[in-house]
């Protein structure tokens, strides 16, 4: 059969609306525009999202984690720099050095790494932490974040707050956080507790040179109670709050005079461990020890007291010639009223400073200045009692060359006292004599005990020159000696 | 009029053959997984694990690891937590204790109660796998990640961090 396929208005118009029906259907399969850009704005929303969960994190916990880590370390290098320099950080100078140290790894523009021996700021100052804080948001998130340190503020103190285990720091911080199109400028400042347990105390590196670390006593001090924890307090070197002595800053900034009521902090004196080779007339606590004026013998109340079962008097024993003064046993004791038990007036003369005149009039200086050719016009000691100076009646002086065994003077009795010092006159004594030369000062009190020690110090020897003169066949031999006493010299020609 | 009908029944035809060609290409994936509930398990899991301290959580293992000692720390948010085992166990070599295992154990354990057991999910630090629950394959329908960074301190002078903490979970 042949099919007419000539166009007919019929056959058009049924095309036409087959052609409207497939359009429509077309058109209602067709993805809304909304659709597509509801899901960029979701990817969006949520780049924000993450961005500000970093900054949420970064202003709650990351930067005083970071504080945290570089301020304790900051403090130890300060500390162990005053173990190189022996010279303590200027208190108002505090926050700037800390600053420094904190943030750059510098101290006065040097590296403190450097300045103390040990690696203790590298990667670990406050710019290399914020540094990797950067990179781990850029890698991980792709999201940029700037820190600036150059307009930062550093503030480091103690008060109740921080109390005495613990010195506060202060960082002012601006930031930014850039994720896309959104942007965070962000200024705030943190404040961290940094412990000072595991630190180094700086007065223990002013006076003795030792690296101490800060470890409180855990456990209950009380010698009436049980003489074992006082014991352990000293042989352990722990540590207690004081509110008498000096805070941690304090010690960092050289002020061991000062007390501080809500920080200060104490150790004990150990004799056996610092190898002390003879008895001192003063409070065996660290601060009081190193502090003239401080404690007991200085002060009202100058009684210093041994403790049974804890001073001895022998040497390289726990704990030769260890004392404490009143106040210090009463913190010990947490029975008030427990009265003296196991105490005993340690009421003994001991002598302190020794000092030679050398040359001039009022030139005091140690006596080991007493080289050759020079003259020394007079001796003077301090003699100390714990019950006071006036206990003491008597100090003797006695000067000799031990090579020669020659006795230059020996009095029993000075001829001045001035102030607790005693004097003695001697008739000028010129160093003409090499080799060991000793002074002995010998403090007497009303009890007749006595207490003497030795300072000796050594002349070198000369050196002989020798020049032979030959003249017509006779040799003569001039012998020129110098810098000293030179020994016999026998000169024989073969 | 029997063009009419041959040119109305042929425009039908066309019609069907569309309709049906469409359907074929709009049912190619009908049983799709939702993506919001992957991102709710991986958001979520982030977020808690971010803002919860382990001395907030009343789970008897957690406080198991306190008093074992394996956990110091019990301000530590699960986040830190994370990241400390996986500091110590770098720093020890797992020995004595092996603090990959004390990690794999606290992640097994809460994660079995916060996400449903037909989505696997994965923890990585700095994109190395610490814990994964479930077999990832190519086949996995799904793929929804999270991440943030984390940072913590040890012994008081050591930091260890940023790592990246990531979650993965898919279907």
């Amino acid at each position: 059969m042949e099919i007419n396929l000539r166009l007919g208005k019929r056959g058009v118009f049924y095309t036409a609306i087959s052609l409207l029906i497939v359009s429509i259907m077309l058109l209602a399969f067709k993805s809304k525009p909304t659709e597509i850009a509801s899901g960029r704005f979701d990817a969006e929303a949520s780049r924000v999202e993450v961005a500000n969960a970093l900054v949420k994190n970064i202003n709650e916990g990351f930067i005083e984690r970071l504080l945290k880590v570089s301020s304790y370390r900051a403090l130890n290098a300060l500390a162990l720099y005053i173990n190189t320099t022996k010279d303590p950080i200027d208190p108002s100078e505090l926050n700037d050095v800390f600053k420094e140290v904190l943030i750059t790894g510098n101290i006065s523009g040097k590296p403190i790494d450097e300045e103390i021996g040990i690696k203790i700021m590298e990667n670990y100052t406050l710019v290399d932490n914020l540094r990797r804080l950067e990179e781990a948001a850029w890698e991980g998130l792709s999201i940029i974040t700037r820190f600036n340190t150059t307009n930062s503020n550093v503030v480091v103190f103690q008060s109740n707050a921080s109390g005495a285990f613990n010195v506060i720091v202060n960082l002012t911080l601006r930031y930014t956080v850039l994720a896309g199109t959104a942007t965070w400028n962000v200024k705030k400042t943190w404040s961290v507790k940094v412990p000072i347990e595991g630190l180094y105390d700086p007065l223990w590196f002013k006076w003795e040179g030792r690296a101490i670390p800060i470890e409180f006593a855990e456990y209950e001090v009380d010698y009436a109670k049980n003489w074992t924890s006082l014991f352990k307090f000293i042989d352990n070197i722990d540590y207690m709050r004081q509110p008498y002595g000096p805070s941690y800053l304090m010690r960092l900034t050289g002020q061991y005079n000062l007390s501080s009521r809500c920080c200060g902090i104490e150790s004990a004196v150990n004799p056996y461990y610092l190898n002390f080779t003879r008895e001192y007339n003063r409070t065996y606590i660290d601060f009081c020890f190193y502090t003239v004026g401080k404690c007991a013998p200085y002060g009202v109340n100058k009684t210093l007291y041994e403790l049974e079962n804890i001073t001895t008097h022998t040497p390289n024993t726990k704990f030769y010639g260890f004392k404490l003064d009143a106040r210090h046993y009463v913190g010990f004791s947490a029975e008030k009223g427990s009265g003296t038990v196991g105490l005993k007036p340690s009421g003994k003369p001991s002598v302190g400073v020794i000092e030679c005149e050398i040359n001039t009039k009022n030139n005091w200086t140690q006596c080991d200045s007493a080289q050759w050719h020079t003259t020394i016009l007079g001796t003077r000691a301090v003699c100390e009692h714990t019950d006071g100076y006036d206990k003491i009646i008597a100090a003797g002086f006695r000067l000799r060359n031990e090579d020669d065994d020659y006795t230059y003077f020996d009095v029993p009795n000075s001829t001045r006292l001035d102030g607790g010092v005693w004097y003695y006159n001697n008739t000028d004594v010129y160093i003409n004599d090499s080799g060991t030369w000793t002074l002995r000062v010998r403090c007497e009190d009303r009890q007749g005990l006595v207490d003497a020690r030795t300072e000796s110090w050594f002349v070198p020897w000369g050196t002989a020159n020798i020049i032979f003169i030959n003249q017509s066949g006779n040799i003569t031999a001039i012998i020129n000696c110098t810098g000293g006493e030179c020994d016999e010299i026998n000169i024989t020609l073969e | 009029m029997a063009r009419g009908y041959f040119f109305t029944l042929d425009a039908f035809l066309a019609i069907g053959i569309i309709l049906v060609g469409m359907l074929v290409i709009y049912s190619y994936n009908p049983f799709a997984p939702s993506p919001e509930q992957s991102y709710a398990y991986a958001h979520d899991t982030i977020n808690l694990f971010t803002e919860t301290a382990l001395e907030d959580l009343n789970e008897p293992y957690i406080e198991w690891l306190i008093n074992q000692g394996y956990v110091t720390n019990k301000k530590n948010t699960l986040m830190e937590q994370i990241g400390e085992f996986y500091f110590k166990a770098k720093l020890t070599g797992n020995t004595p204790i092996n603090y990959t295992k004390q990690l794999q154990n606290m992640l097994e354990y809460l994660i079995d109660s916060l996400v449903e057991e037909d989505y696997g999910i994965g923890f990585y630090v700095n994109e190395e796998p610490v814990y994964i629950r479930g077999d990832y394959t190519s086949d996995a329908l799904l793929l929804i990640s999270s991440s943030t960074p984390a940072v913590g301190i040890y012994n008081t002078t050591t930091l260890w961090g940023p790592y990246q903490i990531e979650v993965r979970v898919w279907k």
